[in-house]
């Protein structure tokens, strides 16, 4: 059975400039003493902590939207929990296939045809060449990109590339579903596909988590809500408590 | 998938495992990266990665022909050691320069996937066998027409080419860990790989008294070279094969695996 176990989750970024990036820099601080010193005593460069002790648990059947402003950490989190990332303090448990829809471009050569982007996007998500040649069929009806799918990639629209994107991750046989926002980028009639199928595919016990600012997107979608704020997160809600949790003052700002 | 916080150095090694065991278990997608990358790259071109060999050829025959009477060697020797010296060279530079981009290019799938770091190293690797199974044909005409015929010591060219692979992999991924911190290294390499390459006897042929001095007789480039060139023209193996380049394969998968269980966590933050 799938779930998602998330324990006091804290999440560190060193900041790094396009400067201080570069070897001239580091080489300076090497050679010249006073500032290596200096380096020394304050703690090392400056630090984003982009998720504090976030806690939550998912089980099969949950949907969970993500709500909060930019820069809060929803993204930070859909790539903690897709495994990109690892965390600083706590713990991760995510039990199941995992298929991640947090950027159109992952796996994606852009002067390659719609059925070799399926294939690539595919392999990425763990199918053997096999089970990729058994679902096509039924991820080019479900795109409804029909003859588009034998050009290339660069002449869709972004919203045609999302079609591609989310028919072949959803067709994967993953048992968790990680979602950012883009899902929005396709016309009416796609995304009312889109959530016949989201709505299957949880009805037969698969988790959604999906981070978005269109509250109609998140009520239609999901059944629980949780808010983060600058890497803050409040308990997970059922989404009918969606209007409280917003009109919540922000949590305080503690260094 | 069980993720927690770094716990100690050594805590780190059982991922570091999992990592590689992963990243091979993977490989058909590693393949098929590195050959998409390919079709990307040569798409709509007629003769495609063939280029290289036309590009490559073109350089063979340039040096081969027109240094001949310069270095005062006839054509008939210094043509196949031109050929299997820029074939070789151009396989090790090239996987070495874009081993530094590895984890780089591969940014948008290791920000939001699970993929092991080694499967970028592998991927890099691969697409530069690829060209270079193109560049082969070079060497087979060449040899052809000088009636160079392999013998039982030619064999030894493939123990020659197995450490090569192993002494790009573990640079590629050593480069791909601090150039995804540090973007201006590889830049210094592709300048440093360019001056390597006319320093090293790798299509100019060293005299007796060159011969002692130990840009050549302890230099690992000419002799990563010269483990397949030797074996190929002459049917034997240098001794710094076994003196300088297995040891350096050795030492070098070591460190680069201590300083990829320290960092390992971190590269993707840098991207």
């Amino acid at each position: 059975m799938s779930y998602i176990h998330v324990d006091n989750l804290s999440l560190h970024f060193p900041i790094i400039g396009a400067d201080s990036q570069s070897l001239k820099r580091h080489l300076k601080q090497v050679a010249i003493g006073g500032l290596l010193a200096k380096k020394s005593q304050n703690s090392s460069r400056p630090i984003l902590v982009a998720l504090r002790d976030v806690t939550f648990d998912l089980r099969a059947g949950d949907r969970l939207g993500l709500i909060g402003a930019n820069g809060s950490g929803k993204t930070t989190l859909l790539r903690c929990l897709a495994g990109a990332y690892t965390p600083d303090r706590g713990v991760v448990e995510v039990e199941g296939r995992v298929a991640s829809l947090l950027d159109l471009s992952i796996g994606i050569d852009a002067s390659a045809t719609g059925f070799e982007n399926i294939r690539l996007r595919g392999l990425v998500a763990g199918l053997n060449s096999r089970e990729i040649e058994a679902k096509a069929d039924e991820i080019a009806t479900f795109s409804g990109l029909g003859p588009f799918l034998a050009m290339p990639m660069k002449s869709y629209s972004s919203g045609m590339q999302a079609r591609l994107a989310f028919a072949t991750a959803t067709s994967v046989g993953a048992d968790i579903l990680l979602i950012d926002e883009w899902i929005a980028v396709g016309d009416a009639e796609f995304r009312a596909r889109a959530h016949d199928r989201l709505t299957a595919m949880v009805n037969n016990a698969s988790i959604l988590v999906l981070a978005s600012h269109d509250q109609n997107l998140i009520r239609s979608l999901c059944n629980k809500v949780m808010r983060l704020d600058h890497g803050i997160a409040s308990e997970v809600v059922p989404v009918a408590e969606m209007d409280d949790l917003m009109a919540r003052p922000t949590p305080e700002r503690k260094p | 998938m069980r993720l927690v916080a770094r716990k100690s150095y050594i805590g780190e090694i059982p991922d570091t495992i999992q990592d590689f065991t992963e990243a091979f278990r993977k490989l058909p997608l590693a393949l098929n990266l590195a050959f998409q990358d390919i079709l990307a790259r040569y798409r709509g071109s007629v003769i495609g990665p063939w280029w290289i060999t036309v590009t490559s050829g073109a350089l063979v025959l340039g040096i081969g022909i027109n240094y001949g009477p310069l270095f005062g060697r006839p054509v008939s020797e210094l043509l196949p050691y031109v050929a299997v010296g820029i074939v070789i060279w151009s396989f090790f530079a090239s996987s070495i320069s874009e081993g530094g981009e590895a984890f780089v290019a591969g940014g948008t799938m290791l920000r939001q996937s699970a993929l092991p770091l080694p499967l970028f190293i592998i991927r890099c690797v691969t697409r530069n066998l690829i060209n270079f199974g193109h560049q082969l044909v070079i060497i087979a005409a060449i040899l052809l027409w000088f009636h160079i015929y392999p013998r039982i010591g030619s064999l030894w060219a493939v123990m020659g080419l197995i450490v090569l692979i192993l002494n790009i992999s573990w640079a590629a991924l050593f480069l791909a860990i601090i150039s995804a911190r540090f973007r201006d290294i590889p830049q210094i390499v592709s300048a440093g790989l360019q001056f390597i390459f006319f320093l090293s006897p790798i299509f100019w042929v060293p005299n007796d008294q060159m011969a002692r001095n130990p840009l050549v007789a302890d230099n690992p480039f000419f002799f990563s070279v010269q483990s397949v060139r030797e074996p190929l023209l002459q049917g034997t193996m240098p001794h710094q094969f076994f003196t300088i380049l297995v040891p350096i394969a050795a030492v070098g998968w070591v460190a680069t695996l201590l300083i990829y269980n320290q960092t390992r966590r971190r590269v993707v933050h840098y991207l």
